[in-house]
């Protein structure tokens, strides 16, 4: 992230919703435009028809001729367009607001989740997104309009951390009320059951769905760089634990790579892409790599 | 196991100091909110134990290193191993030489180093030496010549070893007698202060069996500090006693040394050998001069008798004459040359004034007057040597005081306060006062004047005792015993008695008073006591009190009778053999006083005090046979000021001038007597403690100690382990504080 992203972006500048936006957009048209010949071909890559107005269309986007015709409400199809929906799920949970530096893995998320939502939404594809802790604790529905982008920025700008985690039931949930074929991308650190979190996303890829995990970790997290004897105060009510770090950094790293790693197979045994973040790095460069990838895979798919 | 440096095991409390420094910093740490907690919580389960034992280790390591530290230096010792870890421990030795007279002894040929006929002290010198040398390296050690005094020639030991060696070398022998106890305790108390793990004491003698006349002190003091301090005694000289003979006295009868008359000089010829020896000659020279002025021949001598014969020497010019005793053949006799011979200085003079004050001149009979007697006795023809002068209490004053050798005041019945304070000044330049009693003195005024306030008499007198009107109950004098010199030659029954003369009335005196703090006073001596008469059957009676006192009071000396000086209530007076000699003899002690000790026993200072003209003035001392001369500067000691010349440690004359003045004075030194007895103390008898090492030859003695010398001290070995014990704490530290 440079200079001028991160004065775009402090800490206090998630919280609010037209920052937000305005980064999403940022790193959307600014940063990226400048290594792809087209940001908004991220998701957009499936052939489009004219299909079925559906609740949440935007209805600039209605074929008022067919309408006259049919008395049916069509969508204009363009090229680029697809009919999926995109459910962005952010862990919201009390895990999620570790930060070593200015940013926590949450306002990471919620960066994250702002620049996919605008993307999407500028690809005429639907974004529904939900913030989950123990359940679902703020849900925009799904949208096609660009205008819903304020409501996402602000619903996103206005959420703090909460609880524990149970990510499984979550995505079991939202399995179940969302039985028409979509995107799902999950924007968390895992730190929960993780059987039961793969267990979830096979359900989900089980309905059809596909499904993108943004594995959000802090780098001291995954470097463990603690020195002399350090107390860890536990999120998530775990009692506290005093120790000389650096005397255990190896053993930890050993079993932090074995839960990333176990979360990694675990995803992309079920076929769902896996993309670590890391909230040191920048998000675009993350977006950009993750985005590229994607294009690569899906023309690849075209053949 | 024994600690040389106890106080360091303090310290071992601060092994407390890592343990309190691991608390402490079990309560400085980070706090980090976190949350990954269960892998955290994974790797703590899996990695707790090994950090907990890893934890102990170095905290045990580093309890272990301010242990050893401390255990370091406390500096610990093992006395009694056989193995001596890093080589021979240091040693503190002090090296005790024995300078006595007896050390002055000639060895037989062969026995007293290379060219053989040495002195015991030669070989003495090289064992002291062989002694140093046997040192470990890195030793410190001391030397004391040791006789009846203590000379710390290096009293603080030094590492210096060669500056031992020279002083060893410069060491002469003394003409002290032995005494080895205070030697040995000064070593003991200078070891102690020292903080070493081998402590040896070294005493270097012949074994003279005087040397050890405090032999149970000295073997207390080994046993007191045993296994502190050992104590070899490394005997030099013959295993034999070799015959000596010795002029043990040489003294003047009377005291007085008049020019021009025949002086009668007390000689005492000692046999301290086993054998007899006969034809014994004497010579008697004055002034040094060749020619004997008197020889006198003893057909015998036994072993172990003390012959007294008289030699006869007269003195033609006023002044300061040294006067020589000597074996005719002393070679014949023995090998020990320091008792061979006695010298005695005198100071002649032309005559001796006498002033006695009578209280009781008034008579019209001559020879009831008070001073009738003394003035007969004292100078019993017109032209004799001894002037007597008779005043009255009147007319005394200063002016006419410092004319006299001594004052005498006959009864007289009490003093105004001018007439002390003339007293006073004249003692303190030396004059020596003679107080009789009788009917007339007020022995209240006198005790309380001149006893209690100027501590001038040397005892109150008591309540009068006896009845001098009858000639049935009396006292006499006691006829042996004698201790004072003035009654001294009087232990010698060729002398004459003095015992037989009758005290019938007398005013007690007492030897046990409480002394006045008179400041120029000295302690009161008897010269004379009385004796009871013997009961029938008996041949001798008993001791009781004082008959004659004496004090010194200033620079002069004081003499006090218990009876009167005429015949009213003793004959004394009229026992010429007796009271001639007694009163000769009082006054050339009051005379020899006056001279400030012109004969002196070795190791006592010699002392001139000086007069009022002469206060600033300093002094010139020819040592004998020395090329030059030393300075001695006035001294204040008490009232008086005075020049001390303190080192008379070798018998001989001496000769002393003021500087500026031609006049030059003598005294002489004479040896100690008591070690003319070359008696050995036998192996056996030395103390159970010490180890006795003969002197045979260098290398042997040498081993003969190191051989005693086991056990080494430990700090260093520990230092080595603090050492390794830190590297390896390092190390752990390091590897412990690796990521697992």
């Amino acid at each position: 992230m440079d200079a001028q992203q991160a004065e775009l972006l402090d800490s206090e500048a998630i919280s609010r919703a037209e920052a937000l936006g305005l980064y999403a957009r940022y790193v959307v048209e600014g940063y990226m435009s400048g290594e792809h010949k087209s940001p908004y071909r991220g998701f957009a890559v499936e052939f489009a028809q004219h299909r079925e107005y559906t609740h949440g269309d935007d209805t600039r986007h209605v074929d008022w001729k067919v309408e006259a015709r049919t008395d049916r409400l069509f969508v204009k199809q363009y090229e680029q367009e697809t009919n999926y929906v995109a459910n962005i799920l952010l862990d919201g949970s009390e895990s999620m607001m570790y930060a070593s530096g200015e940013h926590s893995k949450l306002q990471y998320g919620k960066m994250l989740a702002a620049v996919l939502s605008y993307i999407i939404l500028h690809q005429r594809d639907a974004v529904a997104l939900g913030i989950f802790d123990e359940d679902m604790k703020d849900y925009a529905p799904r949208s096609d309009s660009k205008a819903s982008l304020h409501d996402i920025m602000a619903r996103l700008a206005a959420f703090d951390g909460t609880q524990e985690t149970d990510i499984a039931a979550t995505l079991h949930n939202m399995a179940v009320q969302t039985p028409r074929k979509g995107i799902f991308i999950l924007v968390s650190d895992f730190f929960d059951e993780e059987e039961a979190v793969l267990e979830s996303i096979q359900h989900l890829r089980f309905i059809g769905h596909e499904v993108i995990v943004f594995h959000t970790l802090d780098p001291y997290e995954l470097e463990f760089p603690f020195n002399g004897l350090v107390e860890f105060n536990g999120l998530e009510n775990v009692p506290k634990i005093l120790t000389r770090p650096a005397e255990i950094r190896q053993t930890y790293q050993r079993e932090f790579d074995a839960f990333q790693a176990r979360i990694k197979d675990g995803c992309e045994k079920n076929g769902v892409h896996y993309v670590l973040v890391d909230t040191s790095k920048p998000l675009a460069q993350i977006m950009s790599n993750y985005l590229s990838f994607r294009m690569r895979t899906s023309k690849g798919k075209q053949h | 196991m024994s600690f040389l440096n106890t106080i360091m095991l303090a310290g071992l409390a601060a092994v407390a100091v890592p343990i309190i420094i691991h608390l402490l910093n079990r309560r400085k740490f980070k706090t980090v909110t976190w949350a990954a907690m269960k892998f955290v919580k994974l790797s703590v389960d899996q990695n707790q134990r090994r950090m907990r034992i890893e934890d102990l280790i170095l905290l045990l390591i580093r309890c272990a290193l301010v242990a050893l530290l401390a255990l370091a230096l406390a500096r610990p010792a093992l006395k009694d191993s056989s193995t001596d870890v890093l080589g021979q421990a240091k040693v503190t030795g002090i090296v005790i030489l024995d300078n006595s007279y007896s050390m002055d002894l000639r060895l037989k040929a062969g026995e007293g180093g290379d060219s053989g006929g040495g002195a015991t002290f030669e070989q003495a010198r090289k064992a002291a030496k062989a002694t140093v040398d046997a040192l470990p390296s890195g030793s410190a050690v001391g030397v004391l010549l040791a006789s009846d005094i203590v000379r710390g020639v290096i009293d603080e030991p030094t590492y210096d070893l060669n500056q031992a060696h020279a002083e060893l070398d410069r060491a002469q022998v003394s003409h002290h007698a032995t005494d080895l106890f205070p030697a040995v305790e000064s070593a003991v108390n200078i070891l102690k202060e020292r903080a070493d793990l081998r402590k040896e004491i070294y005493i270097v003698t012949d074994g003279q069996a005087s040397g050890w006349q405090q032999n149970a002190d000295i073997q207390k003091l080994i046993e007191d500090n045993k296994g502190d301090i050992d104590v070899y005694v490394l005997r030099v000289g013959e295993d034999t006693v070799p015959g000596n003979m010795a002029i043990t006295k040489l003294d003047v009868s009377s005291g007085l040394t008049p020019v021009k008359h025949p002086l009668r000089i007390e000689v005492e010829v000692a046999n301290r050998g086993k054998n007899e020896w006969q034809d014994v000659t004497v010579n008697l020279y004055v002034d040094e001069r060749p020619d004997p002025v008197d020889q006198v021949n003893i057909p015998a001598v036994k072993a172990g008798e003390t012959v007294p014969v008289p030699l006869f020497a007269r003195l033609e010019k006023e002044g300061y004459h040294s006067i020589r005793a000597s074996f005719n053949d002393p070679e014949r006799y023995d090998s020990l040359p320091a008792d061979n011979q006695n010298r005695l200085v005198v100071n002649a003079v032309s005559d001796v004034r006498v002033l006695v004050v009578d209280g009781d001149g008034a008579a019209s009979d001559p020879r009831d007057n008070e001073s009738f007697f003394l003035g007969v006795a004292l100078s019993p023809v017109d032209d004799h040597y001894v002037q007597v002068d008779i005043s009255s209490p009147e007319l005394l004053s200063q002016a006419i005081l410092s004319k006299y050798t001594t004052i005498v005041f006959a009864n007289v019945e009490r003093f105004t306060e001018d007439n002390i304070k003339a007293m006073r000044d004249y003692l303190l330049n030396g004059g020596g006062l003679i107080f009789y009693p009788g009917d007339q003195v007020e022995v209240d005024h006198y005790n309380e004047e001149l006893f209690k306030k100027h501590g001038i008499l040397p005892s109150p007198w008591g309540l009068p005792v006896g009845d001098a009107g009858q000639d049935e109950e009396y006292q006499e004098f006691q006829k042996r015993g004698y201790e004072h010199p003035v009654t001294a030659p009087w232990e010698n029954p060729e002398f004459g008695s003095i015992g037989s003369a009758r005290t019938f009335r007398w005013l007690p005196l007492s030897d046990e008073s409480e002394q006045p703090e008179v400041e120029e006073a000295g302690l009161p001596r008897v010269v004379l006591r009385y004796e009871s008469r013997p009961d029938e059957g008996e041949e001798e009676g008993e001791l009781g009190g004082p008959a004659i006192m004496e004090r010194d009071w200033g620079t002069g000396r004081v003499f006090q009778f218990s009876s009167t000086a005429d015949i009213d209530w003793s004959d004394l007076a009229i026992r010429g053999p007796s009271v001639v000699p007694l009163l000769y003899r009082i006054i050339g002690n009051i005379q020899a006083n006056r001279d400030s000790g012109l004969n002196l026993r070795v190791g006592e200072p010699f002392r001139k005090v000086l007069a009022a003209n002469e206060q600033n003035k300093e002094g010139l001392v020819f040592d004998k046979g020395a090329v030059q001369s030393k300075t001695l500067t006035p001294e204040t000691i008490g009232a008086a000021t005075v020049l001390q010349y303190p080192d008379t440690h070798r018998a001989g004359v001496y000769r002393f001038s003021i500087k500026g003045s031609t006049e030059t004075n003598l005294f002489a030194v004479q040896p100690d007597q008591r070690e003319s007895d070359l008696f050995k103390i036998e192996d056996g008898d030395l103390p159970a403690d010490a180890q006795l090492i003969k002197w045979e030859n260098d290398a042997n003695f040498k081993a003969k100690v190191q051989e005693a010398r086991v056990g080494a001290e430990y700090w260093l070995v520990i230092l080595l382990i603090v050492l390794a014990l830190a590297g390896l704490e390092t190390f752990l530290a390091q590897k412990f504080s690796q990521s697992k």
